[in-house]
């Protein structure tokens, strides 16, 4: 499968994208805050979304309200844990909420709840 | 206001087992909440700060100390290695130290917006190094209406085999956010 990431820490990212490619996974497009974030998920064509809620220039939760999901599947990775943004991300479409910090096993488990 | 004082400090300390707990998933330290307390420590020294303010929610900032020496220490056990002058080790290690903190502070806002029902996303966590008093002394004074905001503290144990390192959190939340608790 296609994955974006959207994430403002390069670190994270990588080793997503690593985690990602072992699992067989390919990426095909990164984004680091959210202007990066709405061009990466409008221009580019993939089947999940990595995203991160805390972002420069706009949370992620700004970047869904943008952009929406694209009838794709978005995965939110987040150190918050509040209902009011649970449910806006699921009204938005998210199909699953990961929280930091998170193992590989949950990175895959994740993703399987989403496809 | 007595009993709104321990709600709050119920959430920060709820707020800072869930994130020890989430930490101890994945870091072979043991992180331990060791105290919650209105008594602000005195004590000064060299360290790396994490901070957030709120994005929406223009009256809470949180911050978090961890002593220099320390958060070398914690990278080191994190990453494996220590290579102090390298542009790349400074970047890591800001990055690492910096997912800790979102990671505490977080836990802890989210608490707070839980109760109050509300949704608080704070701006991206900011890190700065120097020393505690005078970074603890321009973010207060950053804040409006600093006066009416009640700062807390906590501290955080933090143990490998071979050492045992403490982190300091501050809390700096208005009344009137209190009173709503």
């Amino acid at each position: 499968m296609r994955f974006v990431i959207v994430d403002d820490n390069s670190s994270t990212r990588l080793t997503v994208k690593i985690a990602l490619e072992k699992m067989g996974h390919n990426v095909v497009g990164e984004a680091e805050n959210y202007d990066e974030a709405v061009k990466v998920i409008s221009e580019t064509d993939f089947d999940i979304l990595l995203l991160d809620l805390l972002i420069p220039g706009g949370s992620g939760v700004d970047v869904l309200r943008k952009v929406g999901t694209r009838n794709k599947k978005v995965i939110a990775i987040t150190a918050l844990e509040q209902d009011g943004i649970d449910k806006e991300l699921m009204r938005l479409g998210v199909c699953f909420i990961l929280r930091k910090p998170f193992s590989f096993d949950e990175l895959k488990k994740a993703i399987e709840e989403c496809v | 206001m007595k009993e709104k004082i321990d709600a709050l400090k119920n959430l920060v300390s709820a707020g800072l087992l869930k994130s020890t707990e989430r930490l101890n998933k994945v870091s072979s330290f043991r992180w331990k909440v060791l105290d919650v307390s209105f008594e602000l420590s005195r004590k000064d020294y060299e360290s790396v700060c994490v901070y957030l303010i709120s994005k929406n929610y223009d009256k809470l900032a949180f911050l978090l100390f961890i002593k220099k020496e320390d958060a070398s220490k914690i990278f080191k056990i994190f990453s494996g290695y220590y290579l102090s002058d390298s542009f790349e080790y400074k970047k890591s290690y800001e990055l690492l130290i910096s997912e800790i903190g979102n990671i505490m502070l977080n836990s802890v806002l989210s608490e707070i917006a839980n109760r109050l029902s509300k949704i608080i996303i704070p701006d991206v966590p900011r890190i700065i190094n120097g020393e505690k008093k005078f970074i603890l002394e321009n973010i207060s004074g950053m804040l409006e209406e600093n006066k009416s905001k009640v700062p807390l503290s906590a501290t955080v144990l933090v143990e490998s085999e071979n050492d045992k390192l403490s982190i300091e959190l501050y809390f700096f939340i208005e009344n009137g956010v209190i009173e709503k608790l």
